[in-house]
């Protein structure tokens, strides 16, 4: 069979077998299947759009090692602040994300200049600027956050296929700018290791900005589809803004997998599609959400276990060929030894 | 010449492990001065120095038994959660027996093993401490909401009364931090742990074995969560979904506010958590006693936070170490 066909059967093979998973589940518990009317399609699409997004956000740093705690409170910042202005000059619909992404991209970029100004652990600097982040628009709207409820002309950013078109251009987006660009290059130096790239010449300062700035737009275009969808996004205090963010790393980290047969791009969105198929089916099978949740993270280390061990059988295997062979040689050697101390001997 | 030297000396001692131990504390104190200051004294009275000492036993006792993770130049994020959900499973067990000594032992035992059950993951199953703890943060606290149900789980007011009245929070606070000062600073597991911190290819070239002591690590930081549960029930009386909802970020912040080491090793040292917890509570109480906006408040405890980690610590050439 061909390669590439192997890939594509390969990367579509987890939504699919999951999907037929959960069905057979749901069939046999409440007699009708996950999907009974286009709104579970809908609901399946949006969430699994948005997670894409929120993940494609996490990827940009947390692939060089860098975990963005702030990035939750960058999405609420540059949500809250560019829909408010956008509410305030009488515009909606696309103009929400526009501004939302415009300030994202602002927020994003003044963490990444405070990163590699004062070079602080990314965990350490997401937090300090986690807790800035926060209060900006929670003073900006007086606690309010921003509320779309009754809004005209916002139906566009509800709508599934407009979901599914913001998605796909996103991620062709991504995939280009790691595989076809010199900043894509650069990261991917970086990741593998930093001090011979900065020693080739990348600047890896400069790189770093790029990657915060980058996220923070992301996460404001999902923070923005999730305003819309719920109508508000509330303003919150104390860092439990990073929690949206940081749940979104099993489909980041299951995508970086899955993409090894396609691209990182292609993984991402069909991780977020397997996991949020997965997860409408327990809501089906009436598991509660926080169930639903330690399920989710229960497999996400279960997932996290398989990555870090998946080798473990094969180095096991080859170091007891290793060994075998040695014995072998020694015994080899020993052998003719003797053949040779009994030629001497006679 | 000699003002080349003084200079590098200047620096020498900026870069110190003295200057790193002493900055948090003399923050600490011309905190309290600047707000007595401007409060007429109101700050500085026993009765707000007590309100002040009571609000930072929880995140004081949790960072104790963080400082010895950190030190090991890893960061646990999880250990809110991990006081969360032993305080919970405690209250439970109190409302099935109705012994108190059982409520402590449970939450002492759930401390351990929910920081094992973490330390196993990252040791045995090879997966980094990094994703480790950021994972049971959410495991841990769905579990938590799943055991509740969304409601609340409270012991009898009568045993909240005995247990403040008898001092248990500020016994098990004390407890937690002289065994900790003692292990950490006095024998091999301090002495480990801050050597791993500094250099683990060196560490394990001379015998010392990661895997035992970032487990030791845990077990003592589930110890440390574990009394931290037990003040926290102590303290409210009821856990719901939503108690020590800021803890996990509050423990890191203590830390480093303490002067804790964000690399950990040689200059990591125990007691940063209670400083830093104590600086947290007293910024707060002070700027509402002047009238500083609550909202305000988290935005400059962000940037003084900022400011302490930028001056304590040695600015790299590079961009920190990968691992967060």
């Amino acid at each position: 069979m061909n390669k590439k066909v192997k890939n594509i059967l390969k990367t579509l093979a987890f939504p699919v077998l999951v999907f037929g998973i959960m069905d057979l589940l749901v069939r046999l518990k409440t007699g009708h299947g996950i999907i009974s009317s286009m709104i579970d399609v809908q609901s399946i699409i949006r969430n699994a759009g948005i997670s894409t997004i929120l993940a494609l956000a996490l990827a940009f740093n947390l692939t060089s090692g860098r975990l963005d705690l702030s990035l939750g409170a960058q999405r609420l910042a540059g949500t809250i602040i560019g829909g408010s202005i956008c509410q305030m000059l009488g515009l909606s619909g696309v103009w929400l994300l526009v501004f939302a992404l415009a300030f994202g991209f602002l927020f994003g970029f003044l963490t990444g200049l405070a990163f590699v100004i004062t070079r602080v652990p990314p965990m350490v600097l997401g937090v300090g600027m986690g807790l800035i982040w926060e209060v900006i628009p929670f003073a900006f709207t007086g606690g309010k956050g921003l509320n779309l409820y009754g809004m005209q002309g916002n139906a566009i950013l509800n709508n599934t296929y407009f979901i599914i078109i913001g998605m796909v251009v996103i991620a062709i987006f991504c995939a280009l700018l790691m595989n076809n660009t010199r900043f894509g290059y650069e990261l991917k130096a970086i990741q593998g290791n930093q001090l011979i790239a900065q020693n080739s010449g990348i600047n890896i300062f400069k790189n770093a900005v790029i990657c915060y700035t980058f996220a923070g737009g992301l996460v404001c275009i999902g923070g923005m589809f999730t305003a819309a969808y719920e109508t508000q996004l509330l303003a919150g205090l104390g860092l439990a803004s990073n929690g949206v963010v940081t749940s979104n790393m099993f489909p980041m980290m299951l995508g970086a997998f899955i993409g090894l047969w396609s691209n990182d791009a292609i993984g991402t969105i069909v991780a977020a599609l397997t996991i949020q198929i997965f997860q409408y089916g327990l809501t089906q099978l009436e598991f509660s959400t926080p169930n639903t949740n330690a399920i989710n993270q229960g497999l996400f280390v279960l997932f996290l276990v398989f990555l870090a061990n998946k080798e473990i059988f094969k180095i096991k295997a080859r170091e007891k060929a290793r060994i075998a062979e040695a014995r072998e040689k020694k015994a080899r050697m020993a052998e003719e030894k003797a053949k040779l101390a009994a030629e001497s001997a006679n | 010449m000699t003002e080349k030297k003084k200079v590098s000396s200047l620096k020498r001692f900026f870069e110190s492990r003295l200057f790193n131990q002493l900055l948090p504390i003399a923050f600490l104190i011309l905190l309290c001065i600047v707000f007595g200051i401007l409060t007429d004294g109101r700050f500085t009275s026993l009765n707000s120095l007590k309100i002040i000492l009571d609000q930072s036993l929880i995140v004081g006792t949790v960072a104790i038994g963080g400082a010895f993770i950190f030190a090991t130049s890893n960061t646990a994020l999880s250990m809110g959660a991990t006081s969360l959900l032993s305080a919970t499973v405690a209250c439970i067990v109190y409302n099935a027996t109705g012994s108190p000594v059982l409520m402590i032992v449970t939450a002492f035992g759930m401390g351990i093993l929910l920081m094992v059950f973490s330390a196993v993951l990252s040791t045995l199953l090879n997966v980094r401490v990094l994703f480790v703890t950021v994972i049971m943060m959410a495991l841990f606290a769905a579990v938590q909401q799943s055991l509740l149900g969304g409601g609340t789980v409270a012991v009898p007011f009568a045993l909240v009364n005995d247990l403040t009245n008898s001092g248990v929070h500020y016994i098990l606070f004390g407890a937690v931090f002289v065994v900790s000062i003692i292990l950490f600073n006095f024998t091999e597991i301090g002495r480990s742990l801050k050597m791993i911190g500094t250099n683990r290819v060196c560490a394990d070239m001379t015998g010392i074995s990661y895997k035992k002591f970032l487990t030791i690590a845990f077990i003592l930081g589930g110890i440390a969560c574990g009394a931290g549960a037990i003040i926290a029930v102590i303290r409210a009386g009821s856990i719901s979904t939503t108690s020590l909802a800021s803890l996990n970020m509050d423990v890191m912040l203590a830390l480093v506010l303490g002067g804790m080491s964000i690399f950990g090793g040689s200059k990591s040292f125990v007691y940063a958590g209670v400083v830093g917890s104590l600086t947290v509570v007293a910024l707060n109480q002070g700027l509402l006693m002047i009238g500083v906006d609550a909202s305000y408040i988290q935005a400059i405890r962000g940037i003084i936070f900022l400011i302490l980690v930028v001056t304590s610590q040695k600015r790299p050439k590079g961009l920190p170490a990968p691992e967060g």
